[in-house]
């Protein structure tokens, strides 16, 4: 009973520290806009990091989808606010489309391993890509959505989102967390250490492979509606640029892939290099990024966190 | 009385190539089996076909009387159809501890963690491991790793255990050991399906031998009536084999 | 449906598969041998373009110049594999990814700041006509161009079959350890591998660049049309990458003349899937190994 009652302490207590911080920040960054918008990328970032990290972490499986389903979740909210529907409802739209897509979609790419499934996944982002543009009576097409509401008090609008986003990546963290110590994380880890192994051990792979693709898609698409109210319009280039699902492996890289709390450092890490590229070197920016990025791989493939609890149930 | 695993016109193609070809034979509960072939007779893609790593071209498989063909592994892993991997497969940043609680908890029924890890204790030590529990595979000799490979398909509870080539890289002592091992399983009630080239092993232990040739059931019966079958003398044992066979033990 | 527009569809579609063909089997080539999906790939074929191009402002005939361009660009897949890519060439699949993620964004973002996005076109290179077989019409340059790739992506499975470091790159592609144990060493083969294989890109890219307008922008396309292609015909085999690439020429024409041009990649990618899904060897399996 105790140790049950242990077990829960850390998950809540990030969430009680996301709460704390949801509200708190916004105040003590008062009108800085610019930090308000680099707090609220890094919480969106930390999201994405940590949801994919239960895929490509946990499991082993190198999903590329990522952009997908943020940009299907970013769509989602905003088609139904088109239609008067309130942001909440939005919200929720946005994670149950994910998910009715990601479950069966991952369950069939998920029996690939390897650049197989990487390729098949980074194929989703480019189809729903393709399709939001052509069905544009829905989405207007190549020329986006301006979100009900996106004329409002630009300030309100920031403070709201950094609110929005630091409760989804406390959310995100905290769930990783509740998934790495239970049956869920140990299973996957199982299926990331030798998955012929796991299917003899009586683990069945497809059901947890895509319990955790599900869940991660979800959390992108939720995250991906939080950004259409933060920025306010979004167009198909934007929301499904494959950059979506690059940054969040990156940070989740650098700060060690498959523990809990690298994505959180590697996003931040990652984070303040992207913005001193981006500050500094306008058009060459992306090259520079890339430059970044390979450096980053071939010098610490392993992260900053090491994997040393990988696999491990506490 | 139903038979526990019944192989019906079992059969597996990749290709041109037929690895299995309708081979059909059927273990009661409590046997002892071994099952023998030269390299490429087909052993283990039986193994994979009996447990659900590999499915059938063609054929049927019951199980405690129910049809079971085309179960997954980890399904039939949970109904007490196990085997152990012939390259033993410890996950390798588990402890020995976890690699057996991860089974009891999967697929030997264990209610949490906790349970879990009580059990794998108890098949650790039953199977002369216990020290090990906090050990990662890589600091555990080969040997060790075979009793963690069959402490794991303890923790599944199995009614039916394949053990694919168990003492590959064993010396004689470890050999013996193993041996016992398998003999106290056996003596709880399992059936065991022994596959092997040793005949030291199979001679000793089992009392009933099939034997696969290029896919194809060559013999089913009693060990030593197998042994003297001169068609397996000639496919299989050679002279030599066969005589080995008949000697009587130490 | 009328017969004479289908034939001319179908002979597009065959006049842009040679074309893929051209792509697909140097991607093929790295991916099946050293077990790297190079997403430099695309960037590459666009920089051939470029090269053409500017070649041609100069007076020089795009055909020609690919005979300079690809080893040029060539040389650039050797170095890059040779100095950097070679260093992971042992990690896990995530990192090979992104490594040549990071560095197509590198010559992706240097192409866009150089030639900026707009796109470029060369206009008529030969001036010749079209072929007419009955009312199909053929382009000259089109159909100059596709056989090009066709006779390319040939030249490099000769040089696998009958070249003693063409049957050692085969040899690697096979075994690894074993060519290794033979004596061949293994590195080297590696950087030639993505050297040829980034040749056939950049020549691919000036085939391209004398038909059709480019840009940067286009890099991503040519990558996914190197993964389908190559998905469809079957890894590693050079002959693979010309029956995916024709299949997947004919497959776009006609699914730009059933559903519109502008869910090309959507047909192309839930090809893809649905082939890893049913035949992941591809259409040509391991039959194939060069």
């Amino acid at each position: 009973m105790h140790a049950r009652l242990q077990g829960w302490v850390l998950p809540v207590a990030i969430l009680v520290i996301g709460a704390i911080v949801a509200y708190g920040l916004p105040i003590a960054l008062s009108n800085q806009t610019y930090l308000l918008r680099l707090a609220t990328s890094l919480a969106l970032l930390v999201t994405l990091a940590s949801a994919w990290n239960l895929v490509g972490g946990f499991t082993g499986y190198p999903s590329f989808a990522t952009a997908a389903f943020f940009g299907l979740g970013a769509y989602a909210s905003a088609v139904m606010q088109q239609f008067g529907w309130s942001a909440l409802t939005g919200y929720a739209t946005a994670a149950i489309c994910a998910a009715l897509l990601s479950a069966p979609f991952g369950f069939a790419i998920l029996r690939l391993k390897g650049h197989y499934f990487a390729i098949a996944s980074l194929m989703l982002v480019s189809i729903l890509k393709e399709v939001t543009t052509g069905w544009s009576n829905v989405t207007g097409g190549g020329m986006g959505i301006n979100l009900p509401g996106a004329g409002g008090d630009p300030l309100a609008i920031a403070r709201i989102s950094l609110e929005i986003l630091v409760m989804l990546a406390a959310f995100s963290v905290a769930l990783s967390l509740v998934i790495s110590r239970g049956w869920l994380g140990f299973g996957l880890s199982c299926i990331r250490m030798n998955e012929t192994a796991a299917l003899s051990a009586g683990i069945d792979a497809p059901r947890l492979k895509t319990i955790a693709f599900t869940i991660s898609s979800a959390i992108c698409g939720v995250a991906g509606a939080a950004y259409a109210g933060w920025i306010g319009y979004i167009d198909p280039s934007d929301v499904y640029d494959v950059m979506w699902s690059v940054r969040p492996i990156i940070a989740a890289l650098i700060g060690g892939v498959g523990t809990v709390f690298g994505p959180v450092v590697g996003s931040l890490i990652y984070l303040v290099f992207e913005e001193l590229m981006w500050r500094n070197l306008l058009t060459f920016g992306t090259g520079a990024l890339g430059v970044l990025i390979a450096i980053l791989v071939l010098v610490m493939p392993g992260g900053v966190l090491p994997s040393l609890r990988k696999g491990k149930v506490s | 009385m139903t038979a526990l695993l019944e192989l019906q016109g079992l059969t597996r193609r990749f290709g041109g190539l037929t690895a299995v070809n309708n081979v059909s034979f059927s273990l009661d509960q409590g046997e002892i089996v071994g099952l023998i072939g030269s390299n490429g007779a087909g052993k283990t893609t039986l193994v994979n076909l009996a447990t659900g790593h590999l499915q059938p071209t063609a054929g049927r498989i019951a199980f405690a009387g129910y049809d079971v063909t085309g179960k997954t592994p980890y399904q039939l892993a949970r109904l007490g159809l196990v085997r152990t991997f012939q390259v033993v497969q410890p996950f390798m940043q588990l402890t020995a501890l976890d690699n057996v609680a991860a089974v009891a908890l999967f697929a030997g029924g264990a209610a949490d963690m906790p349970a879990a890890r009580h059990d794998a204790q108890a098949c650790l030590e039953r199977l002369g491991i216990g020290e090990l529990a906090n050990r990662l595979p890589p600091h555990i000799t080969l040997a060790q790793r075979k009793r963690l490979e069959l402490a794991k398909a303890l923790a599944a509870r199995p009614k039916l255990l394949f053990l694919d080539e168990v003492n590959a890289g064993l010396n004689s002592a470890e050999i013996d050991g193993v041996l016992t091992m398998i003999r106290s399983i056996a003596a709880e009630g399992v059936t065991i399906v022994v596959i092997e080239h040793l005949m030291k092993v199979v001679r000793g232990l089992c009392r009933r031998l099939v034997v696969l040739h290029q896919g194809a059931l060559l013999a089913d019966g009693q060990t030593e009536d197998v042994a003297r079958d001169p068609a397996v003398i000639e496919a299989y044992l050679g002279t030599r084999g066969a005589a080995m066979l008949e000697v009587s033990p130490p | 449906m009328n017969s004479a527009i289908l034939a001319q569809v179908l002979v597009n579609g065959l006049l842009l598969g040679g074309l893929y063909a051209a792509i697909a089997a140097g991607f093929s080539l790295v991916w099946g041998v050293l077990n790297v999906v190079n997403m430099l790939h695309g960037s590459a074929v666009v920089l051939g373009a470029y090269a053409a191009f500017f070649g041609w402002q100069l007076g020089i005939n795009p055909f020609l110049a690919a005979l300079a361009i690809g080893p040029a660009i060539g040389l650039l897949g050797w170095v890059v594999q040779r100095f950097i890519v070679q260093r992971v060439i042992a990690a896990p699949v995530l990192i090979t990814l992104v490594l040549t993620f990071a560095l197509d964004l590198v010559l992706n973002n240097a192409m866009l700041a150089a030639f900026t996005a707009d796109y470029r076109k060369m206009g008529s290179v030969t001036g010749l006509p079209p072929l007419m077989i009955g009312t199909v019409s053929i382009p000259a340059d089109r159909l100059i161009a596709a056989v090009l790739g066709i006779v390319a992506t040939f030249l490099v499975h000769l040089y696998l079959t009958r070249s003693r470091l063409g049957r050692a790159i085969v040899a690697v592609r096979m075994d690894q350890e074993t060519a290794r144990l033979m004596g061949v060493k293994v590195e080297h083969i590696y950087a030639l591998t993505f050297g040829i294989g980034l040749a056939l890109a950049g020549v691919a890219g000036c085939l391209i660049g004398a038909v059709f307008p480019i840009s940067p922008l286009n890099s991503g396309g040519y990558l996914g049309v190197a993964f389908v292609a190559c998905v469809l015909g079957g890894l590693g085999s050079v002959v693979g990458a010309i029956v995916g690439g024709l299949v997947l020429g004919v497959v776009e024409s006609l699914g730009s003349m059933l559903i519109g041009a502008e869910y090309g990649v959507t047909v192309a990618a839930v090809l893809l899937i649905l082939m890893l899904l049913w035949r992941p060897q591809g259409l040509l399996g391991r039959a194939g190994y060069d």
